[in-house]
């Protein structure tokens, strides 16, 4: 599993980080920083989950 | 033009259809048609039955009140619009009313902008509300906390609104302005009256706060040093390769102000109450404090103090089976669209761990607001130490006093409340 952010569309809700801080971190300005580039470990796949539903923007994208 | 009497005429907010007779392309809904005034006081105590019958019968509807504007209560509506920023556009003022002409000079910065100089207005100060400086600031917003309380935990009692939750943000955006702290009160009256007022009282609040905010950009001019707080990001802020003019700037400071005063004491206000009257909410909060971070979207989501933001309709379009037509106001409930059961199961119900929770409290996409991560560190750091130090706080009325017009804040005006008195923090300062 791979995750990718839509371009310009995180506003910051930083909703993602909370919910899987070893994959999204925030930038200077609070936006979303994808920490994990390529496949993600297996045990990061349900935080990944739970961190792509929780973004009001619809900004993070999950590609199997 | 016929009409028809809907099911919703005997609830809180009748609903007329107007039928649809000139159906030329293909839409033929029913115009739902509601004499909504957002001002009136019955609005504020009935706010969240209203938005449940017209969320259920006609998610966008229509209100003949003022000017006239549409009034979206689903989450759909509501998102749809907010992403989209050329039909739905925020320069013509993000309240109710049509801004009146010849005023293009008094509109706040940046939420009264449109893309693409909305953004480059919010890169001007973003990085001072980062999630970063907030952290930074967290120590210095829990010791003003901890001061605020002191001035009452020996007593037994105090006003959890007026001696807490309404000077220190106050207090922290005047301190990030290098403004002078000790006047909040005066400052907190006027943006009351502003945002609160009506007519004559709110034109003269707006003009004393607009003198008041020259003064305090004219006096930093004359001192020499720019420095490197929030007013100084603003006073050397750039657009387009030019200085921000004094208008801008001013009307940049006064958004700061607007912002960041009312609405983290009305979200902190109305977790409160939810706090006191639910005694295993209290319990849970109070044993599992790491479930306050996720409780703070829980409580923005359910106690949403900015209830709605106003758009104008840049250009004819049909939205959601309604034929909108370029000049009407728009206004988007993001506190109705947190109570849509479609996207949050159970809604009017307090869940700390609900996942996900996409509430739009701060609203969504280019005009999010640009304070939040200051917010929830100043509503985290008071309901903790409230837990902390008063954790067996009661309220003393029965009846939580809010602002009349909930259709700008909704936010509790008092909250008085009594507790086993406890030790001060700090010394008496010796002012």
């Amino acid at each position: 599993m791979r995750v990718h952010v839509q371009p310009d569309q995180c506003a910051g809700h930083t909703l993602c980080n909370l919910a899987a801080p070893e994959i999204f971190g925030l930038d200077d300005e609070g936006h979303v920083l994808l920490l994990v580039e390529g496949e993600l470990p297996a045990d990061l796949e349900s935080a990944a989950r739970a961190a792509v539903a929780t973004c009001p923007e619809r900004a993070l994208v999950i590609d199997e | 033009m016929t009409t028809k009497e809907s099911s919703g005429a005997a609830g809180v907010c009748p609903v007329t259809f107007v039928d649809r007779v000139d159906g030329v392309d293909g839409v033929d809904a029913a115009k739902p048609v509601i004499g909504l005034d957002l001002r009136d006081p019955d609005f504020a105590k009935h706010n969240y039955d209203i938005y449940d019958e017209l969320r259920d019968s006609c998610p966008v509807a229509w209100s003949t009140e003022g000017d006239g504007f549409w009034f979206l209560t689903a989450y759909a509506p509501v998102y749809d619009a907010t992403k989209n920023d050329d039909t739905f556009i925020s320069s013509e003022g993000a309240g109710i009313d049509k801004r009146p002409e010849g005023t293009g000079d008094t509109m706040a910065i940046p939420i009264e902008t449109d893309p693409p100089d909305t953004v480059l207005y919010r890169k001007i100060t973003i990085g001072k509300f980062s999630p970063k400086n907030a952290a930074v600031l967290e120590p210095e917003i829990r010791r003003m906390a901890n001061e605020l309380i002191d001035e009452f935990i020996e007593s037994g009692e105090g006003d959890l609104v007026k001696q807490l939750s309404t000077p220190l943000p106050a207090r922290t955006i005047m301190r990030m302005l290098g403004m002078d702290e000790s006047r909040w009160p005066e400052w907190v009256s006027w943006i009351h009256t502003f945002v609160h007022g009506q007519g004559p009282a709110k034109m003269q609040a707006m003009q004393q706060l607009l003198v008041e905010i020259t003064t305090e950009i004219r006096t930093r001019q004359h001192a020499g040093e720019a420095g490197d707080d929030l007013l100084a990001a603003i006073m050397t802020g750039r657009i387009h390769d030019r200085p921000l003019s004094e208008s801008e700037q001013l009307r940049y400071v006064l958004l700061m102000l607007l912002g960041g005063m009312d609405t983290t004491s009305g979200l902190t206000g109305n977790s409160l109450e939810r706090i006191a009257t639910d005694p295993d909410l209290r319990r849970k909060l109070v044993q599992r404090r790491d479930l306050l971070r996720p409780a703070t979207e829980e409580f923005l989501r359910h106690g949403t103090p900015t209830q709605g933001l106003g758009r104008m309709v840049s250009k004819d379009v049909e939205f959601y089976g309604q034929r909108m037509k370029a000049g009407d106001r728009v206004m988007l409930m993001w506190a109705a669209a947190n109570r849509d059961p479609a996207e949050f199961p159970d809604p009017d119900r307090i869940d700390i761990e609900r996942h996900p929770n996409r509430h739009m409290a701060f609203g969504v996409g280019l005009h999010r607001c640009l304070g939040s991560n200051l917010a929830r560190t100043m509503f985290q750091v008071m309901i903790d130490e409230i837990l902390n130090r008063l954790p067996d706080f009661e309220l003393t009325i029965d009846a939580v006093p809010r602002f009349d017009n909930a259709g700008n804040v909704y936010a509790p005006t008092a909250f008085p409340v009594r507790f086993t008195p406890g030790d001060r923090m700090y010394p008496p300062s010796s002012e």
